[in-house]
């Protein structure tokens, strides 16, 4: 009797059955999981040695202390500094995952002239040339995303040198002139619109003081900021009659309901301060400049020009570092013939596009870069955010290129240098290391190279406050930027599998 | 119990409702310290993977009363017939006796999910898709954590790889307990409120237990008896009136 096909059905049919009654399919899966979990397409982490590295963040003027875990050169994450005189232990959502920026798409790695890919040197020749060939009434301007660094002096000289040099700077990168908020014994906020739980100053330090201030958020939108003050006052932020009304309230007259709950908070917590477009004169009547809990006067401000003061028309050739102001409000003030735009940026998707010349910056991270003072700070302030990264292969820092346009043959790095000797020789204020959390007046230092090394090492040098005098209020401006042009892909986690907003605004 | 532990602890977390403003900094915090890839774009609130996720909430008052407050959901590491650890067939969860954590198995897993469908907060997630990164992010992997293969449900475990190197960190001083905040998880690290607090439960000094006994404490579904590990703190009544008892059929009001 031979073996049939029926046989060879039974057989296969049996043996699948039986089979299934054995430990085998079991473990075949677990197996297969294991090995699933090492095949070539699912990513390892790489091992090396640990190291923790610190630097300050660039990402914004809130200047946080940033404690980098790294294996090897490579940070895998980023934390903050416990006791940093700004950011306390803080990083903001995007701060946090700042170390991912590199692997974003839309990076700028090579100079381009029109698109196509030139040497700086070209770039350099032709924007000269350009500068050179400016008129009486055309202007060469720069717009520095981030005043009152050493690299905004090197753009200040170099404008000096010119005839129609002129100095921009975003409105929301000084928002409050020369004044800081001194939060730690500020009672009271009446804020006009500005996120003031989402995204303005630090976040650390703003929350480190939130049980001791009660916030009154004057917003028409229910914004996250709006939804979790003591008091919303659902009108619009920038409503005049808003304002006055509670200036009448402040002085006792006046019939609005909403002004005299306004005023009757602001008057039983004292110091308060009021901030945003529309708080107007009533600084004035709460008497915050100048005292303890409101406005203070710092040492380091210098002015810039406002580009929406700038006449239009009337700017031949732009350098722009990438900013929150809109391409439409630059492009107005751009003659509107033959104007030169070089866009020093690290994105191809920004000013870039606009651009007659890229040059590619590096990103935070990437370079030797500074912070100046935190925005809000009361305090002059300087950090140096060293490199963890290396930076492609091409790209400039923006100081460098102003630099060789002025044929000046130093480089951004000795510039900085330059600014800590001047600090070391001015001897004020304290400088607080990060991996230690201490604070050391600069005069315990030994010598400039010994504070060069401990604020490369990762420190906060902060000013010795000044004596305040009155000299007038604060002028409101724009007191928060856009989101920022580029964050990691893990803010996905937020924005798409969870429906969290992020923070609606970039701190500021 | 650990060998590296001579009394057991009961690990936890006082999360303060009336700090959080919902920035979403521990959910960022813990998808880098825990290899949690991005979203796929294909990904959904239902099919993503946080685990940690921060729910919106109002107050249901109509305009201009309305209030909000945010409360993050993680794994609540439930101590008292664990639901999760009770349906796996694969024995892929189980509960630590030396610290309290449940602990999920990514290797064991089989992707049934009758895990998911056990447990009552929604704090497991399964992967739907293999885990990507943009290309050269890989090398931004914490390396104290593998990453999970496509078809397994993962979950929060208080950051076991801090937890594993605290330990370590403990042994070559020679210890075998944990100082207290020597073992932190990424997302209590991270958060800039200070809304999170982490420790030993069982320690009566600890702050997290001062802050579990408090009266403004509450734990969420607590009459389904989980005994779980995660206090929640608000003054605000109507935070722990929706906190408590979820409304049925109602979205969350997400921000």
């Amino acid at each position: 009797m031979g073996f049939t096909r029926r046989d060879l059905l039974k057989f296969t049919g049996g043996s699948a059955a039986g089979l299934a009654f054995t430990p085998v399919p079991w473990r075949l899966l677990r197996d297969s999981a294991l090995v699933s979990e090492n095949w070539p397409g699912v990513p390892q982490p790489a091992q090396g040695e640990i190291r923790t590295r610190y630097t300050t963040c660039t990402l914004c003027p809130a200047a946080c202390g940033v404690r980098a875990r790294c294996v090897g050169d490579q940070p895998v994450s980023l934390a903050g500094v416990p006791g940093h005189p700004a950011s306390h232990a803080a990083l903001c959502t995007v701060g946090l995952v700042g170390h991912h920026l590199p692997f974003c798409g839309g990076r700028a790695t090579r100079a381009l002239a029109n698109g196509r890919a030139v040497a700086i040197e070209q770039v350099l020749a032709r924007v000269s040339a350009a500068i050179a060939q400016c008129g009486p009434d055309e202007s060469v301007a720069i717009l520095d995303a981030r005043p009152g660094r050493a690299a905004s002096q090197v753009y200040r000289r170099f404008l000096a040198g010119l005839d129609n040099g002129i100095y921009c700077a975003p409105p929301e990168a000084q928002p409050y002139g020369p004044f800081g908020i001194d939060l730690e014994n500020t009672r009271a906020i009446l804020s006009f619109g500005v996120p003031v739980l989402d995204g303005w100053l630090s976040p650390g330090r703003v929350l480190a003081n939130r049980s001791h201030f009660q916030l009154i958020q004057v917003e028409a939108d229910y914004s996250r900021t709006a939804s979790l003050a003591d008091l919303w006052v659902p009108v619009a932020a920038g409503d005049a009659a808003f304002a006055a009304a509670v200036a009448h309230a402040l002085r006792g007259s006046g019939e609005d309901a909403h002004a005299a709950d306004v005023a009757r908070i602001l008057g039983a917590n004292q110091p308060a301060i009021a901030i945003g477009g529309g708080a107007g004169n009533l600084n004035a009547i709460l008497d915050s400049v100048g005292r303890p809990g409101g406005f203070l006067r710092r040492r380091d401000y210098a002015p810039a020009t406002d580009l929406a003061a700038v006449p239009d028309h009337s700017i031949q050739v732009l350098l722009a570092e990438e900013s929150a102001l809109p391409w439409s409000l630059l492009e107005r003030k751009l003659a509107t013939r033959n104007a030169v735009v070089v866009a020093l940026t690290p994105w191809l998707d920004g000013y870039a596009r606009h651009a007659d010349y890229v040059i590619p910056a590096p990103l935070y991270l990437e370079s030797l870069d500074e912070v100046a003072t935190p925005a809000g700070s009361t305090a002059a302030g300087f950090s140096l955010s060293p490199a963890l990264v290396a930076a492609p292969v091409g790209v400039m820092a923006p100081a460098d290129f102003i630099l060789r346009l002025a044929h000046d043959a130093t480089s951004y790095a000795d510039v900085l240098k330059q600014r800590v000797a001047a600090l070391k020789k001015d001897g004020r204020g304290t400088v607080f290391t990060y991996s230690d959390a201490k604070s050391t007046r600069v005069q315990d230092i030994a010598s400039t190279s010994d504070l060069w090394k401990t604020l490369l090492g990762g420190a906060a040098w902060v000013d010795d406050p000044v004596p305040q005098v009155s000299t007038g209020f604060p002028i409101p401006a724009a007191e928060t930027g856009d989101p920022p042009l580029h964050s990691s892909p893990l803010m996905s986690k937020l924005e798409r599998e969870s429906g969290l907003r992020p923070a609606r605004r970039y701190a500021i | 119990m650990s060998a590296t532990q001579t009394k057991p602890a009961r690990y936890g977390m006082a999360i303060d409702l009336d700090r959080c403003t919902g920035c979403g900094a521990c959910m960022i915090g813990c998808a880098v310290e825990n290899n949690v890839p991005p979203a796929r774009p294909e990904a959904t609130p239902r099919t993503g993977i946080t685990w940690m996720r921060v729910y919106q909430i109002s107050n249901g008052a109509p305009f201009p009363d309305r209030r909000a407050a945010f409360i993050p959901i993680l794994c609540q590491q439930c101590g008292n017939e664990t639901p999760c650890a009770a349906v796996c067939p694969q024995e892929a969860v189980e509960v630590d006796p030396a610290t309290g954590i449940v602990d999920q198995m990514p290797q064991r897993c089989l992707g049934c999910r009758y895990c998911m469908a056990a447990c009552p907060y929604h704090a497991r997630y399964f992967n739907w898709w293999d885990p990507q990164w943009p290309p050269g992010m890989e090398r931004t992997l914490n390396p104290d954590v593998a990453t999970r293969m496509r078809g397994v449900v993962e979950k929060c475990n208080f950051c076991h790889g801090r937890l594993h190197a605290a330990r370590t960190h403990a042994a070559t001083e020679g210890r075998r307990d944990l100082l207290p905040g020597e073992y932190v998880p990424a997302c209590a690290e991270a958060c800039p409120a200070e809304a999170i607090v982490f420790g030993d439960l069982n320690d009566a000094a600890s702050e997290v237990a001062k802050l579990a006994r408090d009266g403004h404490s509450f734990r969420i579904l607590e009459r389904l008896g989980t005994d779980s590990k995660i206090y929640y703190r608000t003054a605000r009544a109507w935070v722990r009136a929706a906190a408590e008892e979820p409304a049925a059929r109602k979205e969350n009001d997400r921000g």
